[in-house]
């Protein structure tokens, strides 16, 4: 709006003459209307901004807003921890190990042959609004998650469930079909597909856990938004501030209430790392649990500290090759591209968070598993191979196009890295795609890339994790390369029940993913980053799959010859 | 009263045609909302796209939209599928408008009378003094002067939380840093239109008059002078109260203009179009107001002599 002179006149003009001024005329009556208003004012603002409510117990930065706290249907990691709090499945994990431990179940058998599981309720269950919980709700749950219509991107982790797959996609319109059935109020059958060792870890995950079903049946889809939702888990929901904050209360109908420490937990939530770690810094936060709410810049200035402890975490950062596209559909090219860069300069120059350097997908050790070693780095291997594949000294090759998300500015350091190092070693000339989030992940799964990002974080402690990915008919695959070798012994594997020899057979096919064909460029393992002053809070503890449930958290006292809250914990973990 | 009755009829119409403009730009863009890093089954993504109508055709979708909308309701949110974008604009618009009212008398309580100390004093210290301050807080953005608060007034002396939302104290230091940027614009508005003021020639005539320094100066310099900053005031609140995404960033506060920001990158359809919605009535309300206060203010607008 611009000031002409005309109208500048004419509110002069009503200043001068006006009945309002005329009544304000009086100096007297002007200043005690305007101290009143401006009272008025500031006492509205301040009352109003002003929240009179008790401080949580516990305060911890999680990371973005959650876009859903459906157990069912969420994906993100900071929606997952809320979830996990006030849901529990037939099992649940153990703080320690992300392991599984008696949850909703108290016990189960395992069939000789691997395939069924008889799920023992306890018998003392009670939703946190007072209904008991039986084992219909159970199987209810379970065929919401897996019924297409509930939309659970995560409902892949049913497909172990007879029947799963099927229903999932649409061959089996009946969820009751479902290898799940209530023997009696307490007890729970499962029929699971083939042997799948690590099913009672994946039965502790999020798409597992039990939800009301006369809630859900009654609110539909606004289920989240009608207080009180009825949980299973250790705590419910009490507010949720959109953006600002979710706070959770003590579930004291839990089963396991006695051992829950914290009545009242605060979940703030944020898109600025900066702003976490100034405000946890000044004593406004207990626990920063993820590792995207801390910047990257100043990792290794954090790590000094006592308070951030840093551990091995289930996820890999990786390159995909689309192997449809000449000359990437060439193994050797793939090879010579691999054997060439300096992993170590990325972890310890770039990342800096204590990353190791990898040439295999699955990282060691997961679930007692030892990948193969991949590739190493042997340059004039890598030329001798180009050179085979019609490319001496890189003559000849065309730019390579790799795309990635910005974002964050690691991913482009490393892209850059990487750009110089093919230009140096092998002559091939590299250009960087910055692209946003949604276009990026269009391209990967239209196969319209030479090179791209990729991460992968486990789901469970367990190489099927990693090496599912890259089986020919895996959504998530997204290289177009398909070996039929592979898929066998990933099918091989899931039929064998020795584990000694379906690690073998494993490795024998991750051989093949990272030595011999290479779809993928693997370049290092991603480690955890947590803060919280261990000798304030205990029950907190690091492990592979980040899994740290709210309900083993406690404040440590110092009582007469040592701390309590170790003790107490042991107690709660055992299994 | 024909003409009254036809703006305020015109500030719904107006506001629908921008958000409509607004829905099927959106759609135009390629991708969804459902875009995932993992591959879900395509039959939960079909379920989904049910869900929200998005397997229809765009006049059809459209329609459903605009149905919700006629009764109030702007929808769910793609995004955070626990809330409605009225849910979310609920909570969220309180919020930045505390934060842009606050920020606007930080404005007002601390660039009018900078301005008019400068003006007072022409070429002394306190004018170059005032002149550099205003023009520091005009040049430098609040994504810088925002962390130096912090700082200084979080980290190094503890006198205020560093960010987040909260009781009285977390508003300070975003208050001011939104505040400081349009202080400076209201000083240096305030110190010409001042400034002006004192050497235009009626003040030799009340001058003349006999009138005190003191009555000179609040009757008519002061009067004369304000006039620039109250019709800036009509934009500074607009921009104020629709929520700065800059400073909702680097202070971690929940308003709306965060949203409104990652809803386009989240292809939040529905949240996007609701808070287009939202803005373009508030914009248009506060325009309507304006100019009713002129007509008010102006017998000759009433009349229709400036038609």
């Amino acid at each position: 709006m611009k000031l002409t002179g005309e109208r500048f006149e004419h509110t002069l003009h009503w200043m001068d003459s006006d009945r309002l001024v005329n009544w304000l005329k009086s100096r007297g009556r002007r200043w005690a209307f305007g101290t009143l208003l401006g009272l008025w004012v500031v006492v509205g603002f301040i009352s109003s901004g002003c929240r009179h409510e008790a401080a949580a117990d516990f305060v911890m930065f999680n990371g973005n807003e959650p876009e859903t706290i459906d157990p069912h249907v969420l994906t993100g990691q900071p929606d997952g921890r809320i979830a996990a709090a006030l849901f529990e499945g037939l099992t649940r994990f153990n703080p320690t190990n992300a392991k599984a431990m008696p949850g909703l179940a108290e016990t189960w058998t395992l069939s000789s042959d691997g395939r069924v599981y008889i799920f023992h309720l306890r018998t003392n269950l009670v939703w946190s609004t007072g209904q008991p919980l039986r084992a219909e709700d159970v199987v209810w749950s379970w065929q919401r998650a897996i019924n297409p219509a509930t939309g659970a991107d995560y409902a892949g982790q049913l497909f172990y469930v007879k029947n799963g797959e099927a229903i999932n996609t649409n061959g089996i319109s009946n969820v009751s079909q479902l290898g799940i059935r209530a023997l009696d109020p307490f007890t729970v059958r499962v029929e699971l597909n083939q042997p799948t060792p690590f099913f009672l870890d994946l039965a502790a995950s999020r798409i597992f856990c039990v939800v009301p079903r006369w809630h859900i049946e009654k609110h539909g889809d606004n289920w989240m938004r009608r207080a009180p939702i009825p949980c299973s888990g250790a705590y419910q929901l009490e507010d949720w501030r959109v953006n600002d904050r979710v706070r959770l209360r003590k579930n004291f109908n839990y089963w396991d209430a006695g051992n829950v420490e914290l009545e009242t937990v605060d979940i703030r939530s944020g898109d600025n790392p900066n702003a976490a770690l100034n405000v946890y810094l000044t004593g406004g936060l207990d626990f920063i649990v993820d590792k995207t709410a801390m910047p990257t810049d100043l990792m290794d200035e954090l790590a000094k500290r006592p308070d951030f402890h840093r551990f091995p975490y289930l996820a890999t950062y990786f390159l995909r090759f689309n192997c449809t596209r000449a000359p990437y559909s060439d193994r050797r090219v793939r090879q010579a591209l691999c054997l060439v860069l300096d992993k170590a300069r990325i972890t310890q120059r770039i990342t800096r968070s204590g990353e190791s350097p990898t040439g295999s997908l699955t990282p060691p050790g997961t679930g007692g598993y030892q990948p193969p070693g991949g590739l190493g780095r042997d340059v004039e291997r890598a030329r001798r191979l180009l050179a085979e594949a019609g490319f001496p000294a890189g003559r000849g090759f065309p730019v390579i196009d790799y795309a990635y998300n910005v974002g964050t500015r690691m991913h482009e350091q490393i892209a850059i890295e990487i750009k110089d190092t093919l230009l140096r070693e092998l002559g091939l000339r590299f250009e960087l795609r910055p692209m946003e989030w949604g276009p990026y992940l269009r391209k990967m799964t239209a196969l319209d890339y030479d090179i791209i990002r990729g991460s992968w974080v486990g789901d469970y402690e367990y190489p099927n994790t990693f090496l599912d990915l890259f089986t020919g008919n895996n959504g998530n695959n997204r290289t177009g390369w398909v070996n039929a070798e592979y898929d066998g012994l990933i099918r091989l594997a899931a039929a064998t029940v020795d584990e000694a020899r379906r690690f073998e057979i494993l490795r024998r096919a991750e051989k093949i993913l990272v030595e011999d064909e290479v779809p993928i460029w693997c370049l290092y393992n991603y480690v955890g980053v947590f803060a919280f002053d261990a000798d304030k809070w205990a029950g907190i503890f690091p492990n592979l799959t980040d899994e740290h449930p709210l309900y083993s958290i406690r404040r440590r006292r110092v009582a007469a010859g040592g701390t309590v809250g170790a003790g107490a914990m042991r107690k709660v973990v055992a299994p | 009263m024909n003409l009254l009755l036809r703006r305020v009829i015109q500030v719904p119409l107006v506001a629908l045609l921008v958000a409509s403009l607004c829905f099927f730009l959106m759609r135009l863009l390629p991708g969804s909302p459902f875009d995932r890093e993992r591959a879900g089954s395509a039959a939960a993504r079909v379920a989904m796209d049910a869900r929200y109508h998005l397997d229809q055709p765009l006049p059809v979708q459209y329609l459903y939209w605009l149905g919700d909308v006629v009764r109030g309701d702007l929808g769910p949110s793609l995004k955070y599928r626990n809330h409605t974008v009225n849910d979310i604009l609920a909570q969220t618009l309180p919020v930045s408008g505390m934060l842009g009212m606050l920020a606007f008398l930080v404005a007002m309580g601390v660039g009018l009378p900078v301005g008019a100390w400068a003006a007072l004093r022409p070429g002394s210290w306190a004018d170059w003094g005032g002149a550099f301050l205003v023009l520091l807080g005009v040049c430098v953005p609040s994504f810088i002067v925002g962390p130096i608060l912090v700082l200084i007034f979080a980290l190094k002396l503890g006198w205020f939380p560093a960010a987040l939302w909260g009781g009285f104290m977390n508003g300070v230091l975003p208050v001011t840093a939104l505040g400081l940027f349009f202080a400076a614009r209201v000083g240096r508005l305030t110190r010409e239109g001042v400034g002006e003021a004192l050497r235009s020639e009626f003040i030799r005539a009340v001058r003349a008059k006999g009138l005190s320094d003191y009555q000179i100066l609040t009757r008519h310099a002061f009067r004369l002078g304000f006039m620039p900053v109250l019709s800036y005031c009509g934009p500074m609140l607009a921009d104020l109260l629709t929520g700065s995404f800059v400073v909702e960033t680097v202070f971690q506060i929940p308003g709306t203009g965060t949203f409104f920001i990652n809803a386009f990158n989240n292809k939040d359809y529905t949240m996007i179009v609701g808070i287009t919605l939202v803005y373009a009535v508030l914009l248009l309300g506060l325009n309507l107001v304006v100019d009713l206060l002129y007509v008010w203010l102006d017998p000759r607008v009433r009349r229709g002599d400036l038609a």
